[in-house]
């Protein structure tokens, strides 16, 4: 959970539902942003007990109005870390993972940008685990898991994800 | 105790596991773009953001309309 107190206020955000668990928000600049849980039981193997609480986490931008690539904005942040910890509320064996999109290759900048965000909102309450899929073609992509610190499978559940990450039993 | 050995696999195999996996993610991110943007241009998607933009002010962040 979130302590400190952001510098920045958090935008308004509004949960739209549906079976991707949706959140949506607007900024001062009119990017529209989706973010987004997708159950993602194909992440282990299907008969792996871990399957149901895993959900892929990403941000999609609907609606940009600049149509170019959207500034910094301080109140994102807090904005985001809001969001996930409003998820965790509800489900606190919830299994996150992060894939950064590797298509116009910008997939560092993500991770960093990325990283910036769980600074926000992992306290003492969220660990995380990075790794990457490495497609055929030589594509990198970079792979956070997030999980409750308190979470008491979390051994096992890293250990299945480094498995997935270097081929053993990712989604068939 | 019984032991269950797992099937040792074949770095080929390892990949093609991996490559399945981002080709399924792939398309899974772009049907998700998709939905989003055809949700976005709904009614009751605008009433959501006009909502969103009337609580924004009240904190004294205003998102301009148009």
């Amino acid at each position: 959970m979130q302590k400190k107190e952001f510098s920045s206020p958090k935008y308004e955000y509004s949960f739209v539902g549906g079976e991707k668990n949706t959140f949506s928000f607007q900024t001062i600049n009119r990017f529209t942003y989706d973010v987004t849980f997708k159950p993602t039981p194909y992440l282990f193997d299907e008969g792996s007990v871990y399957s149901h609480y895993t959900y892929e986490f990403s941000i999609i931008l609907v609606s940009n109005t600049l149509e170019q690539n959207p500034p910094f904005d301080p109140k994102i942040p807090p904005t985001i870390a809001a969001i996930f910890t409003d998820f965790y509320e509800n489900a606190v064996d919830t299994i996150t993972i992060y894939i950064c999109d590797s298509s116009d290759g910008r997939q560092m900048t993500r991770r960093r940008k990325f990283d910036k965000w769980f600074d926000y909102f992992k306290g003492e309450s969220f660990i995380k685990i990075d790794a990457k899929f490495k497609e055929s073609d030589g594509t990198q992509y970079p792979v956070s898991l997030i999980i409750k610190e308190s979470n008491p499978f979390r051994t096992q559940i890293f250990d299945e994800f480094l498995n997935v990450v270097s081929g053993y039993n990712a989604g068939k | 105790m019984e032991t269950i050995e797992k099937k040792q696999l074949t770095p080929e195999e390892r990949q093609a596991n991996v490559d399945r996996f981002i080709k399924r993610w792939k398309e899974s991110r772009e049907e998700s773009r998709r939905e989003a943007e055809e949700r976005f241009k709904t009614p009751e998607h605008q009433a959501v953001l006009k909502e969103l933009r009337k609580r924004n002010a009240e904190k004294g962040i205003f998102i301009p309309e148009v």
